[in-house]
């Protein structure tokens, strides 16, 4: 058992080199299986050898656990390997949808906070885990308008988290974004979470496009509100889960994002005793 | 499904705005947010276009390249997940819903195909290697190939000549794009068609330079001094760039 917060930085091609020279050196890294998944040559190879020196946690893009139709067993069958090859303990996916009628869409809509929703979002939450022998970690995803909504977001989530008896995957940036857009207290929001199901967790930044809208881009620095919600998110957690520092573009120097990690470590290990994720 | 068919036409008016960006009946907590999704869903894909075709973005007009992408986004329905194979979507959406015509650019789908088998065989999965050895017969034993490669025929010469030439070219031209297995780079070779023809045969029916000769000359057509020379030439070459890797080991004399 490790007495240190485990935290963790998404593995991107422009910055792969600071992973493989040991420029930065976090303690897991996560990726997107549908970016890795039977890739070869050149980054094929960079992959295996970032995956020998780091362990690796998945976060999927384009299961879609809120499209009508029926799930792709194909491509389930492909995560199911890839989380086999490379030891992966933690596979989370985003509470949206991604594709409609398989036609892939490359982002994330928001699904309508619904009954009907909860329903057919929790049968396959259980299918997904069924299939793939593991918990499924779903995310609170930002969202920038709701759709003829019948309940509000903390309902939904924890209505499919009970029902499904899945993981949550906590991104506390995007509790900040979607109380900010859509004026709702996120201190209230994560108070209301179901905690004792959050197995992983997200930070990240965001842009402020407009006076009133925020836009979850992950390109810039985490600011202090957002720093401040995820101390208050760890005091609140019974136990220590991994921590994700989410960044995807407009990288800064490694510095920075060295000093993001520490910060994000020092505020958990104020909070918890930690243990490994593996 | 367990939706209820109000939820699903929820999903599929938002999911039509998205790709098409016509006005759609839905009542939205934020109408702005509405058009935030729109925006951020077009400008997604454009920019993995942008980046996949640098050189058709570069030819096309701006009118041009916005509408191919708009339609593409719109009406094809792209079925796998993995964003890099998106470009080979596109490629198919141009070739078959007739741009070339429609913007008089008869190499549009060939620099498509080209700029397309880059990101192919620089991506794709490695894919294991017969066991071969190293030295043979260049003229009676079979010859291996490094099968991370891509062989394309194109009307113009897109991968030699920038477009304004290419179109006064009109032929049959070969195109192999391989990945060296050492350093993983990508590399092109301009084959004649003869070559491309050997190359074939080598490949597919798994016959030695001897065995297709002597098929020439049974059909009639067999091949000069100086023909017979270029094949040795080129087969040497292939060698060199790795694309050959040895010879058959279960194929040996």
């Amino acid at each position: 058992m490790q007495n240190t917060t485990q935290t963790g930085l998404g593995f991107r091609r422009e910055i792969a080199d600071a992973f493989l020279e040991g420029d930065i050196t976090p303690d897991f890294i996560e990726v997107a299986v549908e970016n890795w998944v039977e890739l070869g040559g050149y980054w094929g190879d960079v992959f295996r050898q970032v995956t020998e020196q780091f362990p690796l946690i998945v976060h999927g893009l384009s299961l879609s656990i809120g499209s009508p139709e029926e799930l792709d067993y194909g491509f389930l069958q492909q995560v199911k390997t890839f989380l086999k090859t490379f030891n992966v303990k933690i596979y989370s996916e985003h509470l949206s949808f991604a594709k409609f009628e398989n036609a892939h869409l490359f982002d994330l809509l928001p699904i309508p906070f619904r009954e009907d929703s909860v329903k057919h979002i929790s049968l396959r939450i259980r299918q997904v885990q069924d299939f793939l022998e593991m918990p499924l970690a779903i995310e609170n995803v930002s969202y920038y308008t709701t759709v003829e909504a019948e309940m509000t977001e903390h309902e939904f989530i924890n209505n499919i988290i009970e029902e499904s008896g899945c993981n949550m995957l906590l991104d506390v940036n995007n509790v900040f974004v979607n109380g900010f857009n859509h004026n709702y207290d996120p201190y209230d929001f994560i108070d209301k979470m179901p905690l004792d199901k959050v197995s992983y967790i997200h930070m990240a930044g965001h842009k402020r496009l407009a006076p009133d809208l925020i836009i979850d881009t992950h390109g810039e620095a985490i600011i202090e509100p957002v720093y401040q919600l995820f101390d208050y998110t760890m005091k609140k957690m019974a136990n220590p889960v991994p921590v994700l520092l989410e960044r995807d573009f407009n990288f800064p120097e490694m510095e920075e994002l060295k000093v993001e990690l520490d910060t994000l470590r020092k505020i958990a290990a104020q909070n918890h005793n930690h243990h490994a994720i593996h | 499904m367990l939706y209820t068919k109000e939820t699903y036409n929820l999903e599929k008016s938002l999911s039509n705005w998205c790709r098409t960006g016509e006005q759609v009946s839905l009542k939205a907590s934020r109408e702005d947010g509405l058009i935030q999704y729109r925006r951020l869903f077009r400008n997604n894909i454009h920019n993995t276009l942008v980046q996949a075709f640098p050189i058709a973005y570069e030819v096309l007009s701006e009118d041009e390249w916005t509408e191919l992408v708009d339609m593409f986004f719109a009406n094809k329905d792209v079925k796998d997940g993995r964003l890099w194979l998106m470009p080979r979507d596109f490629y198919e959406f141009v070739r078959e819903e007739g741009f070339v015509e429609k913007y008089n650019k008869p190499w549009l789908n060939d620099l498509l195909l080209f700029e397309w088998v880059e990101i192919e065989v620089h991506t794709m999965a490695d894919v294991p290697k017969e066991p071969c050895l190293k030295k043979g017969d260049l003229m009676d034993d079979v010859i291996e190939i490094n099968p991370e490669f891509r062989l394309v025929q194109l009307e113009y010469p897109v991968h030699l000549y920038a477009v304004e030439k290419a179109v006064d070219k009109k032929g049959i031209w070969f195109l192999l794009t391989y990945r060296d297995p050492e350093s993983f780079l990508v590399r092109f070779s301009n084959l004649h068609p003869l070559a491309a023809v050997i190359f074939e045969k080598i490949r597919i029916e798994q016959k030695t330079l001897n065995q297709i000769l002597i098929e020439f000359e049974s059909t009639g057509q067999p091949l000069g001094n100086k023909q017979k020379e270029e094949i040795v030439t080129f087969v040497k070459l292939m060698f060199d760039e790795k694309v050959f890797t040895g010879f058959a080991s279960y194929y040996h004399n």
